[in-house]
């Protein structure tokens, strides 16, 4: 269903933001921690990107790094590039990162109950954005806050401009974080987990609200998750996130249907579904193992030591990140030395 | 909101009649005759029985805590047994000396010690926060007495730049408003009177505020750290907000809320700090006429006095109470 109601929107062609060869490093006292380690992607116009992965998989930090709020010390971007609309991001000053932020790019977070300062009203939090980044009164301001309260679904807008964050629930919380995010009619929005805080029935209200404002305005989302059931739900292309690296990348149809990497089907097969009991229950499969540590990363595939398919040159030869078909990149040996490929079970 | 008020306002009563107990009983836990202890050695039994008589010395404890009680109560806090003159009168001459140079010292301690725990939280690490907060280590550690006697050695006595004593030098004319002299030379117009009051004041005013600026550079530095590292701070800045706002709007007024509360506590010590440095810096105040009373065992006097400081304080935690809702809307009085 989710799919049907994209066809109205407009994927074009160009990209509006080019990640290519990502690396954001930590630098602390225990190591240096490769949390984002060449991630390369793009976003198109009106499209909706999905980033999936595991916590600590680099996802955020991604974004972060777009965002170029990675907090530094003890965070650096140490190579890569991200362009926007043809900018070179990594290369802009803080003033013209500024006239970015908030207004070309914006972004929302996981957490609407501590995302919102606590001791500013609303109104002043959704102003302030406003007259930040547009040519307006401050009354036109306020007119232009009412009106997206709105449009996010908040009743009463103008009556609630004066409230604190403390006095709305969370779904209405990350309603507000959406408005204000929109205030300047951003290109790009960076949804970094919007739903995982929420109730069941308020993550699909919000889900629903996400899609239906980006037929309206026509922004592209970056969907960062680590829920397939929200990719499924919202997401035209997904990349697939492992130890900082992308592991897989194509449309999301694609991804549920044809998986190829041995993490994204463990990713899968993770997902409970009901099945009546003569169809045969299966129990629910867990990867094993936990994802490696960041600051130390031995040779190899970082996937290997829980993969159920390695081979022994995973443990000492890099996979590179090549398309195995078309639009269809995958960061596995199984592709590259043309062995028989495992199907999925 | 107001309803809080009158009730903290109704709660004050309680905690003064406490006051007034403890400040009462301090004439009759002095061990031996305070009769005595007043008039020394030398007093003769007539002189002894004529002041017992007067201070009502010879009337059951409860009967003399009830007069006491009534005179207060009308407004009325005894006379000095020294000089005769009404304690209100003498106290409402000093309170104004008092007030300016704790205002004074409040007021420099509150903005240097902010402003240096703001950068310093900011700039963590840096050579500023390194700097700054070793001094304010060695803000906290040093004893007013000390302070204040060094820097009227140096400031006074080898550069000759700052008075060592007084409010205002002798020559100087300047009427009197509010007896805030700082206010009242800008209320007249009076700059010359302006200049060499602020002088007057410079001195006691740091030594009275270098305790409380240390702590409070302290404790900004520390709430700073942990507003900094807030999912709204990150918000702030993800709208393209500049540094400024972020820092001193976004972050500063959620963690002035533990300063305020240093702050509030901080007032009760600077008006015993006042006894220091009002003795040192013969400063005509509240503190001083304290110390010269206690010296000179005016019990009247230190009695009325203690009451008066009391009702000060707690009157001063009501504001503090007050401020934190303006800080923190979530703060519930109802």
């Amino acid at each position: 269903m989710a799919n049907q109601d994209k066809k109205n929107r407009q994927v074009t062609g160009t990209s509006l933001l080019e990640v290519r060869n990502l690396k954001t490093h930590f630098f602390t006292k225990a190591g240096v921690v490769k949390a984002v380690d060449g991630v390369t992607f793009d976003i198109k116009p009106g499209e909706t990107l999905g980033i999936v992965g595991e916590s600590g998989s680099g996802k955020s930090m991604t974004a972060m790094s777009i965002m170029r709020l990675i907090p530094s010390p003890p965070g650096k971007i140490v190579g890569g590039e991200i362009e926007f609309e043809g900018k070179n991001l990594l290369s802009m000053s803080e003033k013209e990162l500024k006239k970015i932020r908030g207004n070309e790019i914006s972004m929302i977070f996981q957490d609407p109950m501590t995302s919102l300062n606590p001791v500013f009203t609303i109104k002043k939090q959704m102003v302030e954005t406003i007259l930040t980044h547009q040519d307006m009164t401050k009354k036109e301001a306020i007119d232009r806050a009412v009106e997206l309260l709105d449009l996010v679904g908040i009743p009463d807008a103008r009556a609630r401009l004066n409230n604190y964050p403390h006095e709305f629930s969370g779904g209405m919380r990350q309603r507000v974080m959406i408005a204000m995010a929109l205030s300047c009619d951003p290109k790009l929005l960076i949804a970094d987990e919007p739903t995982t805080a929420l109730d069941v029935t308020i993550q699909a209200q919000i889900l629903d609200l996400l899609n239906r404002l980006q037929e309206e305005m026509g922004m592209s989302i970056m969907m960062i998750t680590h829920d397939l059931g929200v990719v499924a739900e919202v997401c035209d292309r997904v990349m697939v996130m492992y130890a900082g690296q992308p592991v897989e990348f194509t449309e999301a149809a694609t991804l549920f249907d044809h998986p190829k990497h041995p993490y994204t089907w463990g990713l899968l097969n993770s997902i409970p579904k009901i099945t009546k009991k003569k169809e045969g229950q299966k129990r629910l499969e867990a990867i094993p193992g936990l994802p490696p540590d960041l600051r130390n990363l031995e040779a190899g595939c970082h996937f290997a030591p829980r993969c159920k398919h390695a081979m022994d040159s995973c443990y000492s030869k890099n996979p590179s990140y090549e398309p195995c078909e078309p639009d269809h990149f995958v960061r596995c040996l199984l592709y590259e030395e043309k062995e028989e490929v495992l199907s999925n079970d | 909101m107001l309803n809080y008020i009158i009730r903290r306002l109704v709660f004050l009563i309680p905690v003064l009649l406490g006051v007034t107990l403890i400040a009462f009983s301090l004439m009759h836990l002095i061990p031996g005759d305070p009769a005595r202890s007043m008039l020394g050695e030398k007093a003769t039994e007539e002189q002894l029985e004529a002041l017992r008589e007067e201070l009502g010395l010879n009337d059951p404890l409860a009967v003399q805590y009830g007069r006491y009680l009534g005179q207060v109560v009308t407004g009325d806090l005894g006379k000095s047994v020294k000089s005769d003159i009404s304690v209100a009168e003498e106290l409402a001459n000093r309170l104004p000396a008092t007030f300016e140079l704790t205002l004074f010292a409040m007021g420099v301690a509150i903005f240097v010690g902010v402003l240096a725990g703001v950068i310093a939280a900011v700039k963590q690490y840096s050579w500023f926060d390194n700097i700054s907060m070793t001094g304010a280590l060695f803000g906290v550690s040093m004893p007013i007495f000390w302070l204040g006697l060094m820097m009227i050695w140096l400031f006074s006595v080898k550069l000759g730049w700052l008075p060592p004593s007084g409010r205002l030098s002798h020559e100087i004319e300047l009427t009197t408003i509010t007896n805030l002299y700082l206010l009242d030379s800008i209320l007249t117009w009076n700059w010359e009177a302006f200049w060499d009051s602020f002088k007057h004041l410079l001195m006691p005013g740091l030594a009275l505020g270098t305790i409380p600026m240390a702590i409070i550079a302290r404790m900004t530095r520390s709430s700073m750290l942990e507003v900094m590292r807030q999912d709204y701070i990150r918000t702030a800045n993800a709208k393209g907000l500049s540094r400024f706002p972020v820092i001193f709007q976004h972050a500063l007024k959620n963690a002035f809320l533990p300063v305020l509360t240093v702050i509030g506590l901080q007032f009760g010590y600077l008006l015993g700090g006042a006894v220091l440095t009002e003795t040192i810096f013969s400063w005509p105040g509240v503190g001083r006429y304290v110390y010269l009373s206690i010296l000179g065992r005016d019990y009247p006097v230190v009695q009325s006095t203690i009451l008066v400081i009391a009702a000060i304080f707690v009157i001063v935690n009501l504001i503090t109470d007050i401020l934190y809702k303006y800080f923190d809307p979530r703060i519930s009085y109802d």
